[in-house]
């Protein structure tokens, strides 16, 4: 076994993990960072804040922050209670100020919601995307003639689904499916990108579209515009054709998830984060004097890991953070009590649709203001101990449509409280 | 030693003849298939030229290939060449060396007689050595042949029955008796002397031990000085015989009865005539053969850099290159797919083992079993270059690898691996249906395919396919690879093993692993892939039987 030794252990690689990662390296703590492919290889990459509430009259706004303000005095236990609005925009400033120097520069004032179209021709209300996702908002709001490329062999990204659905209120949006030059057969976004790194295949690619153009002032592609060269990529494209070119996300596990993969990948480390990639905690001690130690490891344990704190970011259940038992949900790395429905009978609702969602969406660790989780007895379950992003209790993020936002701010509020503590015990 | 002269002229004959054999033999022999008689004579020249390549020399004079294996393997190297070949300047052909030098020779006398010692510890040294590595490393123990001993046997034997040689000389009062009778001319009290010194100095053990008193000494060591010092430089220069004749000296009486002394020369005699004898077989050669391989490699390390001028001297490089194997087996503890001869037992899947089979090959001398391991070795290495890095040879084994793998696929013998990717969908399927679980599958502690637990986590969400570097090299997985990594795991999951062991993803996969690192559920998607293989070629392999 290899040993390691750190001030924060952050557990989990998702949107929260990750924002817990660099946050903490930022402020100069030594940190190592365990988790596998999660939240963020099959997210959008759009950054929701706060897109629906209340859930169950499925209200959608274009202001996340007077929506926040009614959240927070009706669900008086969700997360973004116990965080400030300028929390939270901070919080986001960093994360994407991060994304920008990793090359994957994202757009919006973070205002307002942008409107921003979907791979089924549907609208969604996010408060930052990327860039290169952007003048979507603007073909969408001034409803210029547009034209969207789908591809024979793309799964889930079609181009008469998006006129038949986005075009009843835009007349101007066309669609074409062509193929795609040099690939044949069942498209995935990763490859694609990656054959678009050579200039020639973009100028292939744009002899395929042209003759579908007409007067269309922007190209709508699936997003697969390259890996963390998309700005270029994008751009050449723009130039190839003459109109803004922009993406629409696709099906999961979508490019974006890649992208910022591939940013955390190069910029973590850059920052000194002992990332252990593809590694999950297997063992924890704590220490009754403050610290823990975790064994962490794949098939097999092959690091032993001394942290003075630790940040739990593990996610709910696609994240493996939560596990349903036969009986009732469980914490699955220090086993931490869940906050649930009384019963297995309790946790789904009756319609699958149900708009008020499903009851065993909103569990999860209950926590204090420094987002430090509470043990059996509703005490700090450990003085060193923070969680961040979906495994906290209180919140449907799905149906919020305020994920990444959730598990950005969190991170930042749980790492501040605990950068605090760690400097006021030296 | 009259024996070892008489015998010496017909046994060097026996062994150039048998040098010149082996030569012929490797003219014939032909690694690519194509390659002629009249190229291979055309290339002499060239093999000539190599002959005065500096950095070959560097290589020849300093081992410097031996660090590959680490410093301590270069010692060991170090130790025994500069000991056996110290001992053949100093000792073997010390006449001419001290004629060389202009000084008078005698055996025991100082600097031969502590160089002698000197050269013939560090032979010793490096030789424990040796045989500790062949016993406590594993893999090495396994792999280590009779020839290895038989060479290691001799070669001890040269320096451990010349020391014992010496020391049973220098023990013996008969030789001191014989020695006085002819060079010394004095009277009991002078004799008596004599012995003292000869006593004390050279560890001479006399039925009755003689007064070593401090008088006594002085005048013999006059004495020895006047008649014996100017051929005798003392024991202790000799300082490892030494130390063996004070260990056996309680034997004296015993070693002199049966007269020890003469039947360690002959001993020592027939050791070096053995060795000499077996010149020309196997490894015994390398001392030849190797030095030529390193001039031919002229220094360079990769196999980019090795192409030779004709397809001539490219089948001679490979021929010296054959030749020069010492069969350390350093190539197969670095080897990376050594794992697989661990489980499976097919000996030329380590690279020491396939250069044996590689010469039988090639001289059409392979069939049966063995051409079918061979094939199996040569297929399952996965061309990494690790053994060409620390070959302490300078074998260029890569190069081997892949121009035999070439014949290999020629002759139609490379096995499932190579004639499986290229079939259809259907043939594929027809070969494998019905064949029975193989006892390698049956043996298996571990079955990925066999248990539902491996794959019930997929969720087919394709991050697999999105990441796999096989399918994104295809222009069109479906026609080419019939199911992409996810659709395999499907089958696997919907019980369809014989579809998925015959779909061409299966048959091209790479194992590089990326489907595996990145899957959300923890699907051991490379592991199941190179299982599905294993149990396809394992099956294959007894079907044919």
């Amino acid at each position: 076994m290899i040993d390691i030794s750190c001030d924060v252990m952050v557990i989990g690689a998702g949107h929260a993990g990750m924002a817990a990662a660099l946050f903490a390296a930022q402020k100069g703590l030594s940190v190592a960072q365990a988790g596998t492919t999660g939240g963020i290889d099959f997210g959008s990459g759009f950054i929701d804040v706060l897109g629906v509430h209340p859930t169950a009259k499925l209200l959608e706004h274009d202001d996340p922050w007077s929506a926040m303000d009614s959240l927070r005095r009706e669900i008086p236990d969700h997360p973004y209670t116990r965080l400030k609005t300028d929390e939270i925009k901070e919080s986001l400033r960093e994360f994407i100020a991060f994304l920008d120097a990793q090359g994957l520069p994202y757009g919006g004032d973070g205002q307002s919601n942008l409107r921003l179209p979907t791979p089924a021709g549907t609208v969604k209300r996010t408060c930052r995307a990327p860039q290169t996702m952007i003048p979507g908002a603007d073909a969408l709001a001034s409803k210029a003639p547009c034209l969207a490329v789908a591809f024979d062999g793309l799964k889930g990204f079609s181009g008469h689904q998006l006129t038949e659905t986005l075009g009843r209120h835009w007349p101007a949006l066309k669609s074409a499916t062509i193929r795609f030059p040099g690939l044949d057969g069942e498209l995935f976004p990763e490859h694609m990108a990656l054959a678009l790194s050579d200039a020639k295949r973009r100028e292939a690619l744009a002899e395929a579209v042209r003759p579908h153009l007409g007067d269309a002032q922007y190209v709508a592609f699936p997003a697969m515009l390259g890996i963390l060269d998309c700005t270029k990529i994008t751009t050449h494209l723009s130039q190839l054709l003459g109109a803004t070119v922009f993406e629409i996300p696709t099906l999961p596990p979508p490019i974006m998830g890649t992208r910022l993969r591939a940013a955390f990948d190069r910029g973590l480390p850059a920052l000194g984060v002992r990332t252990l990639s593809q590694k999950t905690v297997r063992g924890t001690q704590k220490h009754p004097s403050g610290g823990f130690t975790f064994t962490v490891g794949g098939a097999r344990d092959e690091y032993r890991v001394s942290a003075r704190s630790a940040i739990l970011a593990t996610g709910r259940f696609f994240g493996k953070g939560l596990r349903q038992e036969m009986h009732g949900i469980r914490e699955t790395v220090f086993d931490i009590p869940v906050a649930q429905p009384s019963g297995p009978d309790e946790w789904y609702s009756q319609e699958f649709f149900d708009p008020k969602g499903h009851p065993a969406d909103r569990s999860g660790v209950r926590f204090d203001s420094s987002f430090r989780p509470l043990g059996p007895d509703g005490q700090v379950y450990h003085q060193n101990l923070r969680a961040a992003g979906a495994i906290l209790c209180g919140h449907d993020w799905i149906r919020e449509k305020c994920g990444t936002g959730l598990a950005v701010a969190t991170a930042w509020k749980a790492v501040q409280s605990l950068t605090e503590q760690l400097e006021g015990g030296n | 030693m009259d024996l070892f002269y008489a015998a010496l002229l017909p046994v060097l004959t026996l062994a150039v003849l048998g040098l010149a054999f082996r030569a012929a033999r490797a003219m014939r022999s032909r690694l690519d298939g194509v390659t002629g008689l009249k190229d291979r004579l055309k290339a002499l020249p060239g093999i000539a030229a190599t002959l005065l390549s500096p950095k070959g020399w560097f290589d020849i004079l300093t081992l410097r290939r031996s660090l590959g294996g680490g410093p301590w393997r270069w010692m060991t190297a170090a130790l025994i060449h500069a000991g056996f070949i110290g001992l053949l300047v100093v000792h073997a052909f010390g006449p001419w060396t001290a004629d060389l030098f202009d000084l008078y020779y005698e055996a025991t006398l100082d600097p031969f007689y502590f160089l002698r010692d000197l050269f013939g510890f560090m032979l010793c040294l490096g030789l424990l050595m040796v045989i500790c590595r062949r016993l406590f490393m594993p893999r090495l123990r396994r792999i280590t042949r009779p020839m290895d001993w038989a060479l290691l046997i001799i070669v001890a034997g040269i320096g451990l029955s010349g020391v014992f040689w010496q020391a049973a000389k220098s023990v013996s009062p008969a030789a001191f008796e014989r020695m006085t009778e002819e060079y010394f001319y004095g009277g009991e009290e002078e004799v008596a002397a004599l012995k003292a010194v000869w006593t004390v100095d050279y560890d001479v053990v006399f039925p009755r031990r003689p007064d070593t008193s401090p008088e006594t000494l002085e005048f013999g060591r006059e004495l020895n000085a006047d008649s014996c010092s100017s051929c005798h430089a003392p024991a202790s220069s000799a300082f490892m015989s030494s130390a063996v004749a004070k260990v056996i000296s309680p034997a004296a009486p015993a070693l002199e009865r049966i007269d020890a002394a003469a039947a360690l020369g002959t001993l020592h005699g027939l050791f070096i005539l053995a060795g000499i004898l077996l010149l020309p077989i196997g490894k015994f050669a390398h001392v030849l053969t190797t030095p030529l391989n390193l001039l031919r490699r002229r220094g360079r390390s990769s196999s980019e850099a090795a192409r030779e001028r004709s397809s001539g001297e490219m089948e001679a490089a490979r021929q010296e290159g054959l030749a020069a194997c010492t069969h350390c087996g350093e190539c197969s503890l670095r080897c990376s797919v050594a794992p697989a001869y661990d489980v499976l037992g097919i000996r030329p899947v380590l690279p020491s083992e396939k250069i044996g089979e590689l010469g039988a090959y090639a001289s059409g001398r392979l069939s049966g079993k063995r051409l079918d391991d061979f094939g199996s070795g040569s297929r399952i290495c996965s061309q990494c270059g690790r053994c060409t890095d620390v070959c302490p040879s300078g074998i260029d084994l890569q190069d081997l690898w892949l121009s035999s793998l070439k014949r290999l696929k020629e002759e139609k013998l490379a096995g499932p691996q190579y004639y499986m990717p290229g079939k259809s969908p259907s043939q594929r399927m027809t070969a494998l249906r019905g064949l029975a679980e193989s006892r390698a599958e049956r043996a298996r502690a571990e079955k990925l395919v066999a248990r539902k637990e491996s794959y019930l986590g997929c969720v087919q969400c394709t991050t697999c396919t999105s990441v796999c570097t096989v399918v994104n090299a295809s222009a069109n997985p479906a026609r080419e690879l019939d199911f992409t990594p996810q659709q395999v795991m499907n089958l696997l999951r919907m019980g369809l093993v014989d579809h998925a062991l015959g779909a061409g993803m299966t048959w091209n996969c790479v194992t590089c692993y990326k489907c595996q690192e990145h899957c959300p559920q923890g699907v051991p998607v490379a592991d199941v892939l190179f299982e599905l293989r294993n149990i396809a070629n394992a099956r294959l392999r007894e079907g044919e039987d």
